[in-house]
């Protein structure tokens, strides 16, 4: 005997309120995603691989997306506060123009022109601190405007690791910047 | 006027020359940059501690703390190349060395390690070295410039015996202290250092093939790591290659001549074995022709031919097009040429390879009985040979094509080729051969994830 | 009414949509990252607003992930695709912990309170839902919540407070993004209707084809109810409404403490419950989420486009059965309406609008029930290809019973007099299939051996159901007398109600 709706109680019928509206649920979210046309985000997901990966460039397609997204922005801004074990805040605001020299916790980095190969520039990361027992082999450079560039290091000598790169490479444009963010790890 | 030399640093992938050297700001650590970029090699930081004092000796002995190297080619680790940059430094530091694409009077070839006492100590694998470093070898020989092999004294008697093997015209010298050399800052005028000169024997050595293409023989010194014309003029170039009559085993691909130098043939002749060795009258001193440069101050010597020159021409089915196809139903293939590196081609790949054409081009300019015969791993493949009287500037070839019903499958070729002069009544002591080997992987099939 | 209205509504859940299906789709070494089975748990979770136990243990994983290099954060990355044996593989090979000690089907969590444990079956379910997590809420603020759980020493009480916080940062973002909670109102309209319809005491068999398509009609263009817009909303609500009153004798079984009342945010129904009572309304597991998990994915047995000709069949389930003509009206119209919809969000209209709206419908029934009815034989041949490629394999030997049943056999089973007829259309199967899976040399890998082993009783399930659901169309009594005529009836009808939901759209 089929059941009548007059002849569930008040229980039954919360209870039959609650099932219809999850399985509604469900079956809006499925038809949702069955039906729904979509591109492929840029996601968290996406953001991690880049700093699991090998050191590049943040593609194109990721700064757009952390420009067009705020949340996604300070889930990245997060993600490399989390992972570096130094960094380097965003320079005073009484600095202005070019920096030649940024100052982070236990670290200094210096770019120095090259007088051997005009054109070229130096970039010396110094421990000021204490010597790390794992030093860094990453150097990340986090622009305001979502650009970021990555960079693999060398292993230190004399408390030093240095690399040598050329003048207009993005990295040193970006470490000349006072408004970008630095990271170590 | 200032004699200038130019350095090269002995490896094991082959020379490296070093290009120039510069003196940098003494808060930096010196780098060896690759060709004038900004990519500091891994090195630097063995080349950092062999300038820096206390450990290093090239601030030492001429007083700056950091250089900047330019090196054409990568330097590995290790620490063989230390003697070949002291040398470059000394040079350096009396205006002496020879910069990319600048005149240089000598050339040295040096491998070696330097302790921090000046001592130069033996190194390995220098016979590879010279092996490696052949085709620039014999590239410099077309010049006036003298060449110098410069080892440790605990490496003279491999150097010389590789030498001798390859039958390279250069001088060797061993040092067994930089002092010996005395070109410190201080010191104007190198000191004669005792040397030994080996001249090629002129009867009885094997030359070896060298996998110079005509093309390269024709402008460039080697690849692209040869250094350009030192201001003399090379050899006139060579006649357009023809191609000569060849044996083919299987049924060859119908399609457009893929080289321009290629002209109208006469008919294939039939297989023949390699020609019976003639025995040989004296030698007769090799005349020089008109445009050839002038020897410089080694006393005259009969140089031997050059090596022939072996390629392997490569023929594959376009993409999306099959070599069944294409033998059922003709058309074009895709062509490419290589020369193989010293005794072997590099690892080719079997995928979409139809046929490969051995040739055997004479570079020399007196014609030559080349031979060459083929063996191969293919199922029920013959050995193939071939053999005809090369004009200069001709070639031979052999074509060897894989079952190509079957699909891209592993297979490799070992070719001997052999010539001798063409006169008559030549020794078949001047005759020589070499085996070589071309191999053919088939592709690895992705996996399914 | 205005196109913008339309695209808004479309819009207000397309941020969990998305993060439902960035879940599904996420991909690792070629493969789902994360089981479908997983991704449905947190779905079901999310819906039901079941979450609070699932992020509990979550908080606890966490805490123990804390030991690993890199944290959290490194140890979700590294596992890989996500499934419990890797999860066993990490933690039997990972550092030596206090925090807790490896048993043999999970981690305990050693707390000087009350001991807590997470079992390796879970985990999958657990990571999946930490990645819902980071796409819905943000990385930041759920790093705020974990990062505590990294502390030298934690009581129990403590993680549970980081997971109560979990929760409601949870509930805050599913209040902005799961549909709207008007289900007492939509449940309201229904009963309603069928009151007016049948009396106070309707029943099951109220809900029937013609009362969907009346009601439809009655609604669509109804402002105040947007949630029938759809042909095929309404009749998934009557579908479910029917498998809620034919379940309701299993909501006896519910506690019976439960205070009366209807307000189900308050959480006077326990979410548990309410999880429990859908896994029993709902139809067995889908045959299609499984052969889209490994091994059977290594096979393709069907493609994308046959898996869509009859994924709403199999997300139907029952519904389908009970309601065949509403079913498949949903599959014609329902995606003519689709058609329209998404034109609208192009910014179709006028004109253009107004031939969209007649010629939206590209099928009819006879074509659809065709389309069904090759799918099916193309899932019998696929299953003779099988038997043929597991019999060369050695993973079936013969002469023996085989276990697959081809379309013309008389019995369950073939007998060994027609085992070679058998096997012999069975190679001439597998010689026209070349599908990934089908070809010699993938059997050489034991894990498509085994995708063989676990996928052939499925296809046998998708062949079994789409032939089922064929003959119920068959047998099915039609007001308009047959296929072509009903088509043709419900044609005018549903070309007229396009118009006037549509029609006026500027």
């Amino acid at each position: 005997m089929s059941n009548s709706w007059s002849g569930l109680d008040a229980k039954q019928k919360s209870s039959v309120t609650a099932a219809f509206e999850a399985l509604t649920a469900l079956d809006t979210l499925s038809q949702a995603m069955a039906t729904e046309p979509h591109a492929p985000q840029i996601a968290f997901r996406d953001l991690l691989a880049w700093t699991k990966g090998p050191a590049a460039n943040l593609p194109i397609a990721y700064k757009q997306a952390l420009l067009a997204n705020p949340a996604l922005r300070r889930d990245f801004d997060r993600l490399l506060s989390r992972t570096a074990e130094w960094r380097c805040e965003r320079a005073a605001a009484a600095s202005s123009g070019l920096l030649d020299t940024r100052e982070g916790n236990g670290f200094r980095l210096r770019l120095k022109p090259s007088k051997a190969a005009p054109g070229q520039v130096y970039l010396l990361v110094e421990f000021t601190g204490a010597m790390p027992e794992t030093p860094p082999q990453t150097l990340v450079v986090n622009g305001a405007d979502g650009d970021c560039v990555r960079l693999g290091l060398p292993d230190l000598h004399d408390g030093t690791a240095q690399v040598l790169t050329d003048e207009d490479a993005d990295v040193v444009r970006l470490l000349r910047d006072p408004k970008t963010e630095i990271f170590l790890w | 006027m200032v004699s200038l030399t130019r350095v090269f640093i002995a490896t094991t992938e082959g020379p490296s020359e070093i290009q120039r050297i510069a003196e940098d700001d003494p808060e930096v650590k010196s780098v060896i940059c690759l060709n004038g970029t900004a990519e500091a090699l891994p090195v630097s930081l063995g080349y950092h501690s062999f300038v820096r004092k206390p450990t290093g000796v090239v601030e030492r002995l001429f007083g700056c703390p950091t250089y900047r190297i330019d090196v054409s080619r990568r330097i590995s680790n290790g620490q063989s190349w230390q003697l070949g940059v002291l040398l470059a430094h000394g040079l350096h530091a009396q205006g002496r060395l020879a910069t990319k694409d600048g005149p240089a009077d000598e050339v040295y070839w040096v491998t070696g390690e330097v302790r921090h006492n000046l001592d130069v100590t033996p190194v390995d694998h220098v016979r590879e070295k010279l092996r490696q470093s052949e085709s620039l070898f014999d590239g410099l020989t077309h010049l006036p410039a003298k060449v110098t092999v410069l080892v440790p004294d605990g490496n003279v008697a491999e150097a010389e015996a590789e030498i001798r093997a390859l039958g390279l015209d250069v001088n060797l010298e061993s040092v067994r202290c930089w002092d010996d050399f005395g070109l410190s800052a201080q010191d104007l005028d190198p000191p004669a250092a005792p040397r030994r000169v080996w001249r090629r024997a002129a009867i009885g050595a094997l030359a070896l093939l060298l996998p110079i293409s005509a093309a390269a023989v024709l402008g460039s010194w080697w690849k692209a790591d040869v250094p350009k014309a030192i201001g003399v003029p090379l050899q006139p170039p060579l006649p357009a290659a023809t191609v000569q009559p060849q044996a083919v085993a299987p049924p060859s691909l119908a399609e457009e001549p893929s080289k321009a130098t290629e002209q109208a043939q006469p008919p294939a002749p039939a297989v023949t074995p390699p020609p019976a060795v003639i025995p040989e009258p004296p030698a007769p001193p090799r005349e020089a022709s008109a445009a050839a440069p002038p020897v410089a101050t080694a006393p005259p010597k009969v140089p031997p031919a050059p090596p022939l020159v072996v390629s392997a021409i490569e023929r594959r089915a376009p993409l999306g097009s099959g070599c069944g196809r294409l033998r059922l139903t003709g058309g074009s293939t895709v062509d490419s040429e290589i020369t193989a590196a010293m005794d072997a081609f590099d690892a080719r790949s079997a995928a979409g390879l139809c046929e490969v054409e051995f040739r055997v081009t004479n570079p020399s300019g007196e014609s030559r009985l080349i031979g060459i015969v083929a063996n191969t791993t293919i199922e029920g493949g013959a050995p193939l040979s071939a053999s005809d009287t090369v004009a200069p500037g001709g070639s031979i070839s052999l074509r060897v094509a894989p079952k190509v019903w079957e699909g891209a499958k592993s297979w490799a070729a070992s070719l001997t080729v052999t010539d001798a002069p063409a006169t008559a009544g030549a020794s078949p002591a001047s005759a020589r051969s070499k085996t070589m080997t071309y191999t053919a992987d088939a592709p690895v099939e992705p996996r399914f994830k | 009414m205005s196109a913008e209205h339309y695209i808004l509504e479309a819009e207000k859940s397309s941020e969990l949509v998305a993060a439902l299906r960035l879940l599904a789709e996420t991909e690792d070494g070629g493969q789902p990252r994360f089981p479908p089975e997983a991704c449905r748990a947190v779905a079901k979770a999310v819906v039901c607003r079941n979450y609070a136990s699932a992020l509990h243990e979550l908080c606890h994983l966490v805490r123990a992930a804390s030991v690993f290099r890199g944290g959290y954060v490194d140890f979700f990355w590294a596992v890989g695709p996500v499934r419990s044996s890797r999860f066993r593989g990490v933690f039997g090979t990972g550092p030596q912990t206090p925090l807790f000690r490896v048993t043999g089907d999970g981690i305990a969590m050693a707390y000087r309170d009350k001991p807590f444990s997470v079992s390796f079956g879970r985990m999958p379910v657990l990571a999946a839902m930490m990645e819902f997590l980071i796409t819905a809420i943000g990385f930041a603020p759920l790093d705020d919540i974990f990062a505590p759980l990294a502390r030298p020493a934690m009581t129990a009480a403590e993680v549970s407070a980081q997971a109560n916080a979990l929760s409601r940062a949870l509930y805050d973002w599913l209040k902005e993004h799961l549909p709207p909670l008007q289900a007492q109102r939509k449940l309201g309209a229904l009963v309603d209707f069928l009151k007016a319809r049948r009396g106070g005491d309707f029943d099951r068999d109220a809900i029937d084809d013609q009362a969907i398509l009346d009601f439809w009609r009655d609604t669509a263009t109804t402002r105040e109810l947007d949630d029938f817009r759809t042909f095929t909303s309404v009749f998934l609500a009557f579908g479910r409404l029917r498998q809620v009153i034919d379940s309701a004798d299993s909501l006896r079984a519910l506690d019976q403490a439960v205070p009366i009342g209807t307000s189900r945010e308050d959480g006077e129904v326990d979410p548990h419950d309410i999880e429990s009572f859908i896994d029993a309304v709902g139809d067995d597991a889908n045959p299609l989420v499984a052969l889209d998990d490994a091994p059977a994915s290594r096979i393709k047995f069907l493609n994308a486009k046959e898996r869509e000709a009859c994924r709403f069949l199999f997300e139907c389930g029952r519904m389908a059965d009970l309601l065949p003509l509403s079913f498949v009206r949903s599959e014609v119209f329902g995606t003519a309406q689709s058609r329209i919809t998404q034109g609208l969000r192009t910014g179709t209209k006028g004109e253009l609008l107004a031939q969209l709206i007649d010629g939206a419908c590209s099928t009819d029934y006879r074509a659809y029930r065709d389309g069904l009815a090759e799918l099916s034989g193309h899932g019998r041949t696929v299953l003779l290809a099988s038997a043929h490629i597991m019999h060369n394999a050695g993973i079936i030997k013969r002469p023996t019973v085989v276990p697959l049943r081809p379309k013309a056999a008389s019995g369950p089973s073939i007998d060994n007099t027609e085992a070679d007829a058998f096997f012999e259309e069975a190679r001439r199967a597998a010689k026209g299939i070349s599908r990934q899976g089908f070809r010699p040399a993938d059997l050489d890998d034991d894990e498509v051996r085994e995708g063989y082993v676990v996928g052939v009783p499925l296809v046998a399930k998708v062949t079994d159901r789409i032939e089922a659901f064929l003959e119920k169309l068959a047998r099915h009594p039609l007001p308009g007398g047959n296929w072509d005529a009903q088509f043709g009836q419900d044609r005018l009808v549903f070309t007229a109600c396009f118009q006037a939901i549509y029609g006026d759209v500027t």
